[in-house]
């Protein structure tokens, strides 16, 4: 058994990919408690999408790929946050459009380049084996910055999700924390990249959350439990795919997917088999 | 205690949805301290007045003074209650967090919690009578505590005017026995108070003074002389009956829901 689970510590890069995911994990599902609350999980599926052509422009212009997906990031998150303030067309709808653009876009510039297939699915899925320890550090920094500003604005982010009315009352600047929160959900997406990819991120910030909410009745015990979630769905997820031989990113997503299963069934809070026994007791 | 003009000044403020309007023309003004009933029916623009007062809706023509300030100056501070079904109850936020939130400043963003604003907290929940639910989650509570929640953390705010709308709608009596005692309460500390409400009969015996509203500002004066048949039934047109000299409203059947309501 231990055995089992330290062989595959024996290679740098297996290490290296574990240290991230962990790190993505916790963070996403962290964020991802707000994104499940503020009912951003089609929103922050969007952003991921569309940083696919500032990757690709990286990639042709042979920069850095994550200052690329971050550049494109905050533009979409700035562009959304303009278009939901004017109610021409609906959110959803403005997000649609702009997200199967960037997306289609980015299909457009990786198509011309020769290497196409593999950088792609890298991208989309993930790469967490080709982790190097720079994009370690920059991850571990990145982290603690939305980590940092998400307790410093703790207050401000509960209040703007749970009662917009009572913040302007309260004079707080809604239109400025909002416009923060994306920015963060958009800056935590970029650093999933690599992990598990722009396809599968928006389950790393809504599925642990979403567990978690099952379980717990406060905002910091939801984010706590979902990190934790998020973390260990990460570390089983990687050996996962060491030992079955199958994609990083996908079995990290099918972890945290069964955990979420198990907890609908039998969440003492809010479970289906709790709501089941409560409507036949009295029969 | 200051020499500002202390009130709420309504300056000829039109507000309308989609070219549709809500609110035509309206012309008011609130002494301080006054217990207002704001009454009309569904549709009336009650809402959105709230609304514009918070600043959360946007005017076309027309301004508003508070303390002779416009809307929006640091100076003011308004607490707003929402109508119950605008809440989202599943939020994981227990009593006390929701209570405290009314105690986030502007100024106090990143600060901790500090031991007075809990000690405001908890008092505001003695006042309405819900202390010892402090450590519930609000999606636990029946909707008459929840209403109460919500009074608790205006009270908390510690504001010059507190708007509550439709606060008494689909509540228990012990909640409504409170929401009464609160307004005494706010008398004595000299906050102005609104109140949205279907119900003239209680609009009567507890306010100083009553808006009567639809869309346009049909009356605003001392309950006695607002209340009028004449004056309702402009406002609430044929859905007013008078029986025996009181005049009563058939407020359960909006016309367009009419149709459902007979099914049930």
């Amino acid at each position: 058994m231990m055995n089992w689970i330290l062989a595959p510590m024996a290679y740098a890069f297996m290490q290296r990919g574990l240290l991230a995911a962990i790190m993505v994990g916790m963070l996403c599902a962290v964020i991802g408690c707000y994104v499940v609350l503020r009912s951003m999980a089609f929103l922050g599926d969007a952003i991921a999408h569309a940083i696919l052509p500032g990757v690709a422009i990286a990639y042709l212009l042979k920069g850095n790929l994550t200052i690329g997906a971050l550049i494109a990031a905050l533009a979409i998150a700035i562009g959304i946050s303009i278009f939901s303030r004017r109610g021409t067309i609906k959110e959803d709808t403005a997000i649609g459009i702009l997200f199967t653009a960037a997306l289609a876009l980015g299909i457009a510039i990786i198509s011309s380049i020769r290497t196409y297939a593999v950088d792609l699915s890298h991208i989309l899925f993930g790469n967490l084996l080709g982790v190097s320890s720079n994009d370690l550090i920059l991850t571990a920094i990145l982290s603690g910055v939305i980590l940092a500003t998400m307790l410093i604005c703790y207050k401000p982010f509960l209040i703007i999700s749970f009662d917009p009315l009572l913040a302007r009352t309260l004079h707080l600047p809604v239109q400025f924390l909002r416009s923060l929160l994306l920015i963060l959900i958009a800056v935590t997406i970029v650093v999933s990249m690599q992990t598990v990819g722009v396809g599968l991120v928006a389950a790393m910030l809504v599925t642990p959350g979403a567990t978690a909410y099952l379980l717990t009745k406060r905002l910091p015990a939801m984010m706590a439990l979902a990190g934790f979630i998020g973390s260990v769905s990460s570390i089983i997820g990687l050996y996962l795919s060491y030992y079955l031989n199958i994609a990083s990113g996908a079995s990290i997503v099918l972890t945290a997917t069964a955990f979420f299963i198990l907890t609908y069934l039998f969440s003492p809070r809010r479970g289906l088999l709790r709501s089941w026994f409560k409507s036949h007791k009295h029969v | 205690m200051n020499h500002e003009p202390a009130r709420i000044d309504i300056e000829h403020v039109s507000v309308s949805y989609n070219s549709s309007p809500a609110l035509e023309d309206i012309c008011l003004q609130i002494p301080h301290g006054a217990r207002v009933a704001v009454v009309g029916p569904n549709g009336a623009g009650k809402s959105t007045l709230f609304k514009v007062l918070v600043g959360e809706e946007p005017m076309d023509s027309g301004q508003i003074l508070i303390h002779g300030r416009p809307l929006g100056h640091h100076r003011d501070c308004i607490a707003y209650v929402p109508q119950r079904e605008e809440v989202d109850w599943s939020f994981p936020v227990t009593v006390e967090d929701v209570v405290l939130m009314g105690r986030c400043r502007q100024a106090k963003w990143f600060t901790k919690v500090s031991i007075y604003d809990r000690e405001v907290a908890h008092r505001s929940l003695e006042q309405l009578g819900i202390a010892d639910l402090s450590a519930s989650a609000i999606g636990d509570l029946s909707g008459g505590q929840q209403q109460r929640v919500f009074l608790a953390r205006a009270l908390a705010q510690e504001p010059h005017i507190m708007l509550l709308d439709e606060p008494f709608n689909g509540v228990d009596a012990p909640t409504q026995e409170a929401i009464l005692n609160l307004l005494d309460e706010l008398k004595v500390r000299d906050v102005t108070v609104l109140v949205s409400t279907h119900d003239f009969n209680l609009a009567m015996q507890h306010f100083d003074y009553a808006i009567l509203l639809n869309k346009r500002l049909i009356a605003f004066d001392k309950p006695e002389k607002v209340f009028t048949h004449a004056r309702l039934q402009e406002a609430f047109s044929e859905r007013v009956m008078i029986v025996n000299g009181h005049a009563i409203i058939d407020e359960c059947c909006p016309p367009a829901e009419e149709h459902s309501h007979n099914r049930k």
